[in-house]
């Protein structure tokens, strides 16, 4: 017998919930935003990582159909679809514009992660830009601004490590059903 | 937690959408079938589907192939595995024995 997509959503949903009872886990999806260049290859290297950890990692420019401008297709999904959790790491004009559009958007502001290198980081920074006033609304609305230093001259983490940490441990939340 | 576990976990948890499903059993009536015409046929917008396929492609459910000749467009088929969780789940025809031979 055929089932209808309802009938089957219905016993898909049932054997991931009783798989997901059986391992104590879930499988999260992550989106990673972020700058062109070097800026993808870090992203893909932490994609890399991400998916041998067992959570759906995309990017964009290298998973989204490229049928559709990955602009249009992010504000779209940022909104309307099941992600989880989305990572601005704000290190290009490209990511800072996409921080700005997203920052306060209901339904993408709470589950947005923002990268900052340390030293534009409101609270941590001394250096100020533009967008630092920016951060300081988000920390007080949202929290989630973190500050990174990938040249590891400092004392705070890599933009992967954060990326890591909080993952796995959003994953973890949503496992014992806490998010 | 091992490798092929976590696999699974992801498989269910990329199917766990109805939007997914109906791309999956869309694709399973009518392989090789572009971008735009799969958008109009399961009734969604470009740019969501364009996000559900990929993770149905990260996954490895389903493939693509984008030809850059004339009009721009990527086609899309199922992979073994992807008709193998369509029939897991009944969502086609489990082939009989002799239908097989």
């Amino acid at each position: 017998m055929i089932r209808s997509v309802a009938e089957a959503g219905k016993s898909i949903r049932q054997k991931r919930q009783e798989f997901e009872q059986r391992m104590k886990e879930t499988c999260i999806i992550a989106v990673l935003l972020g700058a062109g260049g070097k800026g993808l290859e870090k992203r893909r290297n932490i994609e890399e990582k991400l998916e041998k950890e067992g959570i759906l990692a995309l990017i964009p420019e290298d998973d989204f159909a490229p049928d559709v401008a990955p602009s249009i297709t992010e504000e779209v999904v940022l909104e309307k679809s099941d992600v989880d959790i989305i990572f601005i790491n704000v290190e290009s004009w490209g990511s800072a514009t996409e921080f700005g559009q997203y920052h306060d958007k209901e339904g993408v502001a709470p589950k947005l992660r923002i990268l900052v290198p340390y030293r534009y980081h409101p609270l941590y920074g001394t250096s100020t830009g533009y967008l630092t006033d920016l951060y300081l609304t988000h920390i007080v609305k949202y929290g989630h601004v973190y500050a990174y230093d990938d040249s590891e001259t400092t004392d705070y983490p890599t933009s992967e490590k954060i990326i890591m940490k909080l993952t796995t441990r959003h994953r973890l939340l949503a496992a014992l059903g806490k998010i | 937690m091992d490798v092929k576990a976590r696999q699974k976990l992801k498989v269910y948890r990329a199917i766990d959408n109805n939007y997914r499903l109906n791309v999956l059993a869309r694709l399973h009536d009518e392989p090789d079938i572009a971008f735009n015409d799969l958008a109009k046929k399961v009734r969604i917008d470009r740019a969501l589907l364009a996000y559900h396929v990929g993770v149905l492609k990260d996954v490895g459910l389903i493939e693509s192939k984008y030809e850059r000749r004339s009009k721009k467009s990527s086609k899309y088929r199922l992979t073994d595995e992807g008709i193998k969780i369509l029939k897991e789940f009944k969502l086609v025809k489990t082939s009989t024995k002799k239908e097989q031979q």
